[in-house]
């Protein structure tokens, strides 16, 4: 066998070792990747980071962040976190990923709070191929309709209508991630509702 | 069910009626049926809804998860650069005595094999090899050598400020004893002078007084003769 054949065939088998590592860490749940992240584990991390970047990245821009400044939030986000994990204590009440949701939800108040914030009418649509450009100028205006109620409603009610609405929050997680009972949740809920009804009548 | 009520519990549990209390779902169908206001109530916060929870999330820019990783990195590379220079500022501190103090310090062996061997400055690696860092905190070293280490130069530093102590209140009072003793006795002194003093006086008025009584004055014969035959 060639030198140069053989160099290939070795880099061949670490790569697919790394790739067979990583799909291995794929299939581990958020506890263990966790606890190996709590020791350092970068590949861990980035499984992580992979399987919630979308997730935060949404709550900061349905919160009323335009897309730039909300991936800038899930970047701040994963690296705080990276930096603080050994303040993570898996028996502290609440899942990896209501808190990793609570401490973006901090994160984009606490931005939102600076004068510098951008309003949300500044939002950009996201363009579907699938639809007609009558269609998707009609979704604009509905998107721009809606948020424009939204932003309208406290900060507590924009939050709670945002991580309800999150396909990927159960009502448990996002009460948890509000750190509020269930109950409460839902009474937020029920007067997010009706001022974003009255307010979608006056716009 | 009243409109108004119908407009509560929509506002209370959704458009979606399958997840109403059974007992008032029979009742809110019917009156979306019956009612055009609350098929439209029904109607638009579906709309809502379905708006809400279909806004689609751009994926962000491209290689973005990556830049987060590059983002960790920088921000450990200059946690650990900074520490080495605040290890090699101390090392820098402490050469130019090294020279001129000799005497054994506790942490001696720390500079010691982190400085350069050629008398060109200290090097730059200032931590020991051997110590184990935490996993949790790089600040917190593990090793137990060094950890006693330090246990020592606390010791002798606590050791030396007490010694040192104690030894200035010894001074003080001894000296503080010296100066009264030497009061005192300059007071003895003093009153022994005084005292021979007075007595020299009395003795040169008693001489006086027996030159006044000479044999020519008729006074005390014997006395005088006494103190001429001295």
């Amino acid at each position: 066998m060639s030198v140069g054949l053989r160099e290939a065939v070795t880099t061949s088998s670490g790569t697919s070792a790394v790739a067979s590592a990583k799909a291995a860490l794929t299939e581990l749940d958020d506890n263990a990747l966790v606890a190996c992240m709590v020791q350092g584990d970068k590949a861990a991390y980035r499984v992580i980071v992979e399987r919630y970047y979308r997730g935060i990245v949404g709550v900061a821009r349905r919160m009323g962040l335009v897309s730039g400044d909300a991936e800038d939030v899930a970047q701040d986000v994963f690296v705080r976190v990276w930096l603080h994990r050994e303040k993570w204590q898996a028996d502290g009440g609440a899942t990896f990923k209501t808190w990793l949701y609570r401490v973006a939800v901090n994160r984009v108040i606490d931005i939102k709070r600076k004068p510098q914030a951008v309003g949300g009418e500044e939002l950009d649509e996201v363009p579907d191929e699938s639809m007609s450009a009558v269609d998707r100028l009609a979704q604009h205006q509905e998107f721009a309709r809606l948020r424009k109620a939204i932003k309208k409603l406290s900060d507590q009610q924009q939050i709670a209508i945002n991580l309800f609405y999150d396909r990927e929050l159960s009502n448990q997680e996002a009460a948890s991630i509000m750190g509020v009972s269930v109950n409460a949740m839902e009474s937020l809920l029920k007067r997010a509702r009706k001022r974003l009804r009255e307010e979608l009548k006056s716009i | 069910m009243k409109i108004e009520h119908f407009e509560e519990l929509l506002d209370q549990y959704g458009w979606d009626l399958t997840s109403w209390p059974e007992a008032l779902r029979r009742d809110a169908n019917i009156l979306i049926a019956n009612d055009p206001r609350a098929a439209e109530l029904h109607r638009s916060l579906r709309a809502v809804e379905d708006i809400l929870a279909d806004d689609p999330v751009l994926m962000g820019k491209h290689k973005a998860i990556d830049d987060i990783f590059d983002a960790i990195e920088a921000i450990e590379a200059s946690e650990q650069a900074a520490a080495s220079d605040t290890a090699a500022v101390h090392v820098e501190e402490e050469s130019p005595f090294q020279v001129l103090d000799d005497r054994p310090k506790s942490r001696r062996h720390v500079s010691a094999a982190s400085a350069a061997p050629t008398g060109d400055g200290p090097a730059r690696k200032t931590y020991p090899t051997t110590v184990s860092v935490s996993p949790t905190s790089s600040a917190i070293a593990k090793d137990s050598t060094n950890h006693a280490a330090r246990k020592d130069g606390t010791i002798a530093w606590l050791g030396g400020r007490v010694f040192s102590l104690t030894g200035m209140a010894v001074c003080v009072l001894a000296g503080f004893v010296f100066g009264v003793t030497l009061t005192i006795e300059q007071g003895h002194q003093e009153t022994a002078t005084a005292e021979e003093a007075q007595l020299s006086e009395l003795l040169e008025r008693h001489v006086y007084s027996l030159e006044q009584l000479s044999p020519g004055a008729g006074s005390d014969v014997r006395l005088y003769h006494r103190e001429a035959d001295r």
